[in-house]
């Protein structure tokens, strides 16, 4: 800085002008921070319009989301005690979102504001609740929700975070109600959205504790004690030994690309989730917004997810299973995907010797 | 046909079970109550008789700060709004108060007359009418628009539950109590609750004033 | 006439129970005389004291709660007024399709009253000079076994507990005296229906004179709790978790309740009592 002349009142006025722009620019100018740019602020954004959610049962899942701006979704979601079959000549009591095991599948968008209804259905024995994890809020949402039985409870709140969620009952004793089976899951796509594929499918691994052994007939009680010592009776992919398997198998055609919303109930155990025969393109670990490539297994915690995509190449049976893998041949956690198509020899050949027939 | 009613209790109770075998008719009695006539076409209230969801439905007595008896019923006509409270409670209810008070001044001179406050005592036995009343003064309170009440523990447990208000007496003989103050319409019935001491007042304002118009 | 039903009252002797016996068990004395003691809470170690009573050996049935609509209509379906009680008041149906109350068959009638509000079991429970228990009066009688008078402790008699509320349930329940025979000579304590108690709406304060206390924390999980690190807990919760869902005027179907009274000094049963 050049001074016209060594007076001190120019230099003073220059010093104070100096300052004055120091401090408008440390007013007008953000503060830069380490944190700067790695966890966003996330803020509910407008909301155009509401809309009646479609939930589904699995392993349907609801269609992808089309609209480009956030709403407000209204859930209605209700809790039903009913006894069903756990395996062949096997019934349990299960205490069900939506009556069935997992609960009913939520797809909503990433800024969505959700209206969620949660009923308790008369016969209930016990108050329920639900705690989603996608909420960010007290108990995910388990206070406000504590509904007894014939009523109903309403709160809502704000999808701020992408990610595929589990959703479970959180009412004491809380390890009693999610062993019975009170868990489900949420999936709130990104604002972009997901890339389409050819299927979705929504499987969710869980185990149950009874008092008889596995296959012991008959209607079974909940075992406090196995519970407690996460000593598994039954792990299951969708809430019973057997649910996709034979006709209720999962399906993909040769070529056709399939995405897995992949839940694990818990209560306690965690999933080496595989499919035989199969390797995992793409893989976002726990639901989350990064993705792996070229897996074969991968973890999903208790109380987590994964979303498993590939494509299908070579027609056959393809098993999903824990590789935990007492759990898989032994204790029911085991599920098919039927993928129907021509050979392809290049690929796959059984028979490499035998002579190809047109 | 006409049945004479069952006179003792214990013989009442005993003998459903040998009724219960299948000796017994059910018996239609009428036995005259007031708001059971059938004089009235449906849905007509008579004069003194609450509406099916008012909570002056509550049966017993009830005594003011003057000592004078106050039927519940008698508190029709106003909105009103009400906290569950005792005088030698030491943080809470005066909170409350202080909050209900907010509610009066907050609202505009010509609305005074169509609300009342009301203060009920869970502590029956040491807020006599008089301590009610010299809790009153001491706390500056409006004879025309507050009214304290005293009535029985079982009144106490029946409003409490109607109210949504928990109270327990604890062993030191303090009182245990949530923290609500509730809007009745002019007919008794619940419009709103403020929970919690302390609270902003703009929603039971607003309440309020949308009884009021 | 009179000299006749009391006679056949007396014929009326108990039958010995075997655990959960199947049918009808005639219960002839109504109410049990329960001694003072004390326990340590379900939720915690608080230690709480019950002074002496008396309470009904088994819950209400729907015979004795028809006689009692019968004589005050201020508690039929058409006359209840709705603060008092929800829409559901009495909807059950008897297996003639009519409201069980009005045309039950003679084995509904002993099953036990359910779709009542609180203010119906506490009216009810007055017109035969009693009242409903409180939670420490009703957690007292039921923490006892068939043989001890405090099973505290005893996992093998927790988990028959838990399994008896986790059973299967039918529409149609059980007739009372259905679920066993405890120390106490009370019936149907655990897994008939849950019972209405006079205070369920303060269960959730403490003693400490604090709002909202610690076993409110343990009633939503996700407030942080722990603490049920038995079978025990397990099913003290289910209870505790029951009532806290509960309001005044709301009904259940799988929700009764049965009466209690304060013992007279003397701690005599013996009463005379005209109204």
């Amino acid at each position: 800085m050049i001074t016209k002349s060594p007076t001190g009142r120019t230099s003073k006025a220059l010093a104070a002008l100096g300052l004055i722009l120091v401090l408008v620019a440390a007013i007008l100018l953000p503060a830069k921070t380490t944190y700067e740019g790695t966890i966003p602020v996330r803020t509910a954004p407008e909301i155009r319009g509401e809309e009646a959610a479609t939930l589904t049962s699995p392993p349907n899942v609801p269609p992808a989301i089309t609209r480009d701006y956030a709403t407000k979704v209204i859930v209605d979601l209700e809790v039903l005690e009913t006894t069903q079959r756990l395996a062949d000549g096997v019934e349990y009591t299960f205490w069900t979102f939506g009556g069935g095991v997992p609960g009913d599948f939520i797809r909503v968008r990433e800024g969505d504001l959700v209206e969620f209804h949660l009923q308790n259905h008369e016969s209930s024995i016990v108050p329920h609740n639900i705690d989603l994890h996608a909420v960010t809020g007290p108990g995910g949402g388990a206070k406000a929700s504590f509904t007894g039985p014939g009523q109903e409870t309403v709160f809502t709140f704000t999808a701020l975070n992408p990610g595929l969620y589990v959703y479970h009952c959180a009412t004491a004793p809380v390890g009693m109600h999610i062993a019975n089976g009170m868990y489900g899951m949420i999936l709130v796509e990104p604002e972009e959205g997901l890339p389409p594929v050819d299927h979705e499918y929504y499987v969710m691994q869980s185990e149950f504790y009874t008092e008889g052994s596995f296959g012991a007939e008959g209607h079974q009680p909940f075992s406090y004690d196995k519970a407690l010592a996460e000593n598994a009776t039954y792990v299951v992919f969708n809430g019973a030994v057997g649910s996709l398997t034979g006709d209720a198998a999962l399906t993909a055609n040769v070529g056709e690309t399939v995405r897995l919303f992949v839940g694990n109930g818990g209560p306690n155990l965690v999933s080496s989730f595989h499919v035989i025969g199969e390797i995992f393109d793409n893989v976002y670990p726990e639901g989350g917004s990064t993705a792996n490539h070229n897996v074969q297994t991968t973890l999903i915690p208790a109380g987590g997810s994964a979303i498993a995509e590939f494509r299908v190449d070579v027609p056959g049976t393809y098993i999903l299973v824990d590789h935990s893998i007492f759990r898989a041949f032994d204790k029911g956690a085991l599920a098919m995907l039927n993928v129907s198509g021509e050979d392809q020899p290049g690929l796959f050949n059984a028979s490499p010797k035998k002579a190809v027939v047109e | 046909m006409r049945r004479p009613a069952v006179r003792s209790a214990t013989f009442a109770v005993q003998s459903f079970l040998v009724l219960s075998l299948g000796m017994a008719a059910p018996i239609s009695a009428q036995n005259g109550h007031a708001a059971h006539s059938h004089d009235t076409p449906a849905g007509t209230p008579r004069v003194g008789t609450p509406s099916d969801l008012s909570v002056y439905n509550l049966e017993g007595e009830w005594l003011d700060q003057t000592g004078k008896a106050m039927p519940l019923v008698h508190l029709t006509g106003r909105v009103r709004i009400v906290s569950m409270v005792y005088t030698n409670c030491a943080f809470a209810c005066p909170m409350l108060v202080a909050d209900m008070k907010r509610i009066e001044a907050s609202l505009p001179k010509k609305s005074r007359s169509e609300v009342g406050f009301v203060l009920i005592s869970v502590d029956p036995e040491r807020d006599t009418p008089e301590r009610l009343l010299r809790f009153a003064d001491s706390s500056r309170l409006d004879a025309t628009a507050w009214t304290l009440l005293n009535g029985a523990d079982g009144q106490i447990l029946e409003m409490g539950a109607l109210l949504g208000v928990k109270v327990r007496k604890m062993p030191d003989g303090e009182f245990a109590h949530s923290n609500v103050i509730t809007i009745l319409d002019q007919a008794g019935e619940i419009a709103h609750q403020q929970v919690g001491v302390s609270q902003d007042p703009g929603e039971s304002l607003e309440v309020i004033r949308a009884l009021l118009r | 006439m009179i000299v006749l039903r009391f006679l056949l009252i007396g014929l009326l002797i108990p039958l010995p129970s075997a655990g959960q016996a199947e049918g009808t068990r005639s219960v002839s004395t109504p109410m049990a005389e329960i001694p003072a003691g004390h326990f340590v809470a379900p939720y915690g170690s608080d230690t709480l004291e019950v002074a002496a009573f008396e309470i009904d050996r088994r819950p209400v049935t729907v015979g004795e709660y028809r006689g009692f609509v019968a004589r005050d209509p201020r508690w039929s379906t058409e006359g209840v007024k709705r603060i008092f009680a929800d829409e559901n008041y009495l909807s059950r149906r008897a297996s003639t399709g009519d409201p069980l109350l009005a045309r039950a068959q003679p084995d509904e009638l002993l099953r036990p009253v359910t779709e009542v509000s609180w203010f119906a079991a506490r009216a009810f429970c007055e017109a035969h000079g009693k009242r409903l228990p409180t939670v420490n009066e009703w957690e007292f009688v039921a923490q006892a076994s068939r043989e001890r008078a405090n099973a505290h402790g005893d996992s093998g008699f927790n988990r028959e507990i838990l399994r008896l509320y986790t059973l299967p349930r039918s529409p149609e329940l059980p007739s009372v005296g259905s679920i066993f025979e405890n120390y106490y000579g009370v019936w149907d304590l655990h897994g008939l229906v849950w019972e209405w108690v006079e205070d369920f709406n303060s269960i959730l304060l403490s003693g400490a004179s604090r709002v909202d206390s610690g076993l409110d924390r343990q009633l939503f999980c996700a407030a942080g709790s722990q603490g049920a690190t038995d079978v025990e807990d397990y099913v003290a919760f289910m209870r505790y978790s029951q009532r806290a869902s509960l309001t005044a005027s709301r009904t259940g179907r799988n929700l009764g309740f049965r009466c209690a009274r304060s013992s007279l000094p003397s701690g005599s049963l013996a009463r005379a009592e005209a109204k």
